[in-house]
């Protein structure tokens, strides 16, 4: 990667590029593929094109209009993807609005008015309580009556709260309170919690 | 064809390990075929291409890191079907077949789909204009629109039609992934 760090105060628009580091404080538009070591958005950004990073730190609001590959998202401020989103890591506190598919290792969702089209991979969780790591400071949020809107998620393991979701499909699946779900699928385990509603179980 | 829930219990995957493979480009996107059932969407593979690429996962995760394997994977001849078993497909015009061609010896999936819709279309569209069309970067989430226009009708081929001119009109749409599909199990 690029060994440029760059720091974006007021309102620019760039044609996309490859930096070691871009932090955005104010307002930035980039036009083209942005290739990034470390994302910091503090302020607004908007990416009309792909976001490839190794960190991704998201305090303020960022639209993505095509795709996002990184190893670690951590999301206090909110995010709208309208293509997917890879990732190794993806933890966030904020709102969230993904068009495509989530394909993550692990993923933990605050609950909040976020909405996924698919969610994939290894261990997914909506969590009540949680706090995300943004530049050694921590960020709590109190609970929320809030509902995560999921249209699908398959998973390895998955643990959900508050959570409206059509199909969940995983081994080891754990629904809490506060869940709507169309179908659960299960391979090996199954637990669910008094108040939710389930319309069907399937094991396979 | 084989659905993602039976290639998991089939070769003692897991859907961690699938989508991770998948995120690493070791399994392409396109293999992912997507198809409506009764209880929503579900995903199939043609077994013939992932069987042998996850055993040589499973094989290779020790040795190899994802990168390697990756290029591993890259200098492997892609998977085309040769054009006389596609010529044998009673739902392909084999003349249409045999002018998109145009001499090559082998066809990716993903063009069968177009010339399977193109054949389907033939009649409302002048199919046979298209034939000389490069379809081998269309891609499965990809949608053939029909649009007409003062009493003619032209094909579009996108993943999405957000904006149209108020002067078209969408008439037929095909999904390229539901051609795939239907190829796939008849192949």
């Amino acid at each position: 990667m690029s060994e440029k760090e760059i720091n974006f105060l007021g309102c620019k628009v760039i044609d996309g590029g490859s930096f070691s580091k871009v932090n955005v404080m104010g307002e930035l538009i980039s036009n083209g593929d942005l290739n990034v070591d470390e994302l910091n958005v503090m302020g607004n950004a908007e990416f009309k094109e792909n976001l490839n990073a190794k960190t991704i730190d998201i305090l303020g609001p960022c639209k993505v209009n095509k795709n996002i590959k990184a190893t670690e998202i951590n999301i206090a401020g909110t995010l709208d993807v309208l293509g997917n989103v890879e990732s190794t890591t993806f933890d966030s506190l904020g709102i969230v609005k993904i068009s495509g598919d989530l394909n993550v290792d692990k993923a933990s969702i605050h609950i909040s008015p976020s909405v996924f089209n698919n969610i994939y991979g290894d261990h997914i969780e909506i969590v009540q309580a949680k706090h995300v790591k943004i530049h050694n400071k921590q960020f709590f949020k109190s609970n929320i009556k809030d509902y995560v809107t999921i249209n699908e998620i398959e998973a390895t393991v998955i643990s959900l709260m508050n959570a409206k979701v059509g199909r969940v499909s995983g081994e080891d699946v754990t629904i809490y309170d506060g869940c709507e779900i169309d179908t659960v699928e299960y391979s090996k385990r199954l637990s669910i919690a008094k108040n939710v509603k389930i319309n069907k179980i399937i094991k396979f | 064809m084989i659905s993602k829930k039976e290639l998991l219990i089939k070769m003692h995957i897991s859907y961690g390990q699938l989508y991770r493979w998948k995120r690493e480009g070791l399994i392409p996107d396109e293999w992912f075929i997507k198809q409506s059932v009764s209880t929503g969407q579900e995903t199939f593979f043609d077994e013939e291409l992932i069987i042998p690429r996850i055993e040589q996962i499973l094989n290779y995760k020790d040795k190899y890191q994802f990168d390697e394997m990756k290029d591993l994977f890259s200098k492997e001849k892609p998977v085309n079907y040769d054009y006389k078993k596609a010529l044998t497909l009673d739902v392909i015009d084999p003349y249409f077949l045999k002018i998109y061609l145009n001499g090559r010896k082998d066809i990716k999936i993903n063009e069968l789909a177009v010339i399977y819709i193109l054949t389907e279309l033939d009649g409302t569209i002048e199919s046979m204009n298209y034939l000389k069309n490069d379809f081998s970067e269309v891609k499965n989430n990809d949608i053939i629109f029909v649009v007409s226009s003062e009493a003619k009708s032209y094909l579009l081929i996108a993943p999405y039609l957000e904006i149209l001119d108020q002067s078209l009109k969408i008439i037929k749409q095909y999904k390229i992934e539901d051609a795939i599909y239907k190829i796939a199990s008849i192949i």
